[in-house]
C-alpha cells in the first residue's frame, strides 16, 4: 500500500492486475501492472516502492528478478532494469535510495559463492557497488518466513530487518549499520539452537519454535514517528510489539482496541486488522469488514461490550453494516501530531 | 587555587559530556537504541499511537491476495 498525494497504490490481485490506483477516496482507477509475459507486463509482483528521487513508481517482480518502474501519471512504464545476471539474481524486497541506486533483499542462496543478504546495487552502471550481512545458506532456507517490509524508507534512511535478526540496520550515505539492538534476555532465540539439525523448516517450527520458550517469527518492522511497530510469536500466540524511540522503551500487546473508529478488540494482527504500510505521515491499518462485523455483534450481545461507541463510532458502523459481506478490506490511514 | 578553579568547571564539563546519552542506547555494537522484548499480555488502544485517521473504502475492483 503506498499513499500518495493523488492516488493510493495497491499491490493485490484485481482481475489481471497485481497492481492497482486508486483514487484518495478509494475509487479504483486502473491496473498499473498486468499480470503476463508482455513488453509492459510482469509474472508475478513480489514489492513495490515509490521512487521519489526519479518519481516512478518501482515494481520487483518477474520472480524478484526484474525491476520496472512506472510513470503514474502517464500510467506507463517508464523504464526496468534486470539483475537475474548479476550476483543478486532474485530479491524478495528492494527499497530506492536515489534515481538510480537500490538495496536489495535476497532471502534465501541460489549460488555456489559468498552470497549476502543485502545488496547495493546500481541500476545506471548495472553494478553490485556493496554487499552487507553474509548468509548463512542453510539457516536462511529455515528462515524464510512469509513476512514483508524488510527493506524501508522513513525520514531520509532506509531501514532493514529480517526474522531471527539481533538488530534493525540502517543506512545512510553508504553506511549500513546496526540502528536498533534487540538485547538478548530469557525469550531471545539462542544462536546454537537457531543452527541446530532439522529436517525442515515444517520441522523447525512445529518441533522447535512453538515448543520453546523463546520468540520466534519477530518480522513485519515498520516505522511510524517515534515507534518501532512489529509482530512476532511466543509459543503459539501473536503479539504486537511497539517500540518507543523516545524513551527506549518496548512493550507487547496481544490485543489491539480500535478505540477510534469502530470500537472493537482483536488479537489478529495479520488479517482483521494489520498494519501494511508506513511512511512520514500515515500508519495504514487494512481492516477486514466481515471479521470486524462479526466481532461487533459478538460484543454487542455479551455484556462485555466495547463500552458504548460514541457517536462517530456508530455512524461508522453503520456504514461498516453497509458493505457487503465480500467487500475489500477498508484502509485505515492513521495519523498522529505527538 | 587558580589551577582549581580552571581544572574544576572542565572536570564536571567533561563529565557531563562522558556521561550524557540517549535512551538505550551506547551499545557496544553501535546501535542507537537497544531494546528487550518481553512477550506480556495486554491491550494497545489505537489513540494511544494516534490522534486522527482517515477511512477509505476500496471500490469499483475487487482486490484479492491482498498483500499491501
Amino acid at each position: 500500500m503506498i499513499v500518495l498525494d493523488d492516488v493510493i497504490v495497491v499491490l493485490g490481485t484485481a482481475g489481471n492486475a497485481a497492481v492497482s490506483l486508486f483514487t484518495r477516496e478509494g475509487k479504483f482507477i486502473c491496473p498499473l501492472v498486468r499480470i503476463g509475459r508482455g513488453p509492459d507486463e510482469m509474472t508475478d509482483v513480489v514489492a513495490v516502492a515509490y521512487n521519489p528521487y526519479s518519481e516512478t513508481l518501482d515494481v520487483l517482480g518477474n520472480m524478484g528478478t526484474m525491476v520496472n518502474c512506472y510513470d503514474i501519471a502517464g500510467r506507463t512504464l517508464k523504464s526496468n532494469f534486470s539483475i537475474m545476471e548479476t550476483e543478486i539474481m532474485s530479491a524478495r524486497d528492494f527499497c530506492p535510495v536515489s534515481a538510480t541506486e537500490y538495496l536489495f533483499y535476497k532471502d534465501y542462496g541460489l549460488l555456489e559463492s559468498q552470497e549476502y543478504f543485502v545488496y547495493s546495487y546500481d541500476s545506471a552502471s548495472g553494478a553490485v557497488k556493496d554487499r552487507f550481512l553474509p548468509m548463512d545458506k542453510e539457516l536462511a532456507e529455515m528462515l524464510s518466513f512469509g513476512q514483508s517490509n524488510n527493506l524501508f524508507s522513513y525520514d531520509g534512511a532506509v531501514y532493514y530487518y529480517a526474522a531471527f535478526g539481533h538488530y534493525v540496520y540502517s543506512y545512510k550515505d553508504g553506511n549500513f549499520s546496526p540502528f536498533l539492538e534487540f538485547a538478548p534476555n530469557m525469550y531471545s532465540f539462542p544462536d546454537d539452537l537457531l543452527h541446530g539439525k532439522y529436517n525442515d523448516v515444517v520441522d523447525f517450527v512445529e518441533n522447535t519454535c512453538k515448543k520453546s520458550s523463546y520468540i520466534w517469527a519477530h518480522i513485519n518492522m515498520y516505522r511510524y514517528g517515534r515507534y518501532m511497530m512489529s509482530s512476532y510469536t511466543y509459543k503459539d500466540d501473536i503479539y504486537f510489539n511497539v517500540i518507543n524511540l523516545k524513551n527506549g522503551k518496548s512493550k507487547s500487546y496481544d490485543m489491539i482496541e480500535d478505540d477510534m473508529v469502530w470500537g472493537f478488540s482483536t488479537g489478529d494482527f495479520r488479517s482483521v486488522l494489520s498494519l501494511v504500510s508506513t511512511d512520514e505521515r500515515y500508519a495504514v491499518y487494512s481492516a477486514e469488514p466481515f471479521a470486524i462485523k462479526d466481532i461487533i455483534a459478538g460484543s454487542d450481545a455479551s455484556s462485555s461490550a466495547v463500552g458504548n461507541p460514541e457517536k462517530a463510532c456508530s455512524e461508522n458502523r453503520d456504514l461498516l453494516q453497509r458493505l457487503p459481506d465480500d467487500a475489500n478490506p477498508v484502509l485505515l490511514l492513521m495519523s498522529s501530531g505527538k | 587555587m587558580k589551577r582549581f578553579i580552571y581544572v574544576f568547571p572542565a572536570l564536571i564539563f567533561m563529565s557531563l559530556i562522558l556521561f550524557s546519552c540517549k535512551s538505550g542506547s551506547d551499545t557496544s555494537s553501535g546501535a542507537d537504541y537497544s531494546v528487550a522484548i518481553v512477550p506480556e499480555k495486554g491491550t494497545l488502544r489505537l489513540s494511544e499511537l494516534y490522534d486522527n485517521y482517515e477511512m477509505v473504502n476500496l471500490t469499483g475492483v475487487l482486490v484479492s491476495g491482498f498483500v499491501m
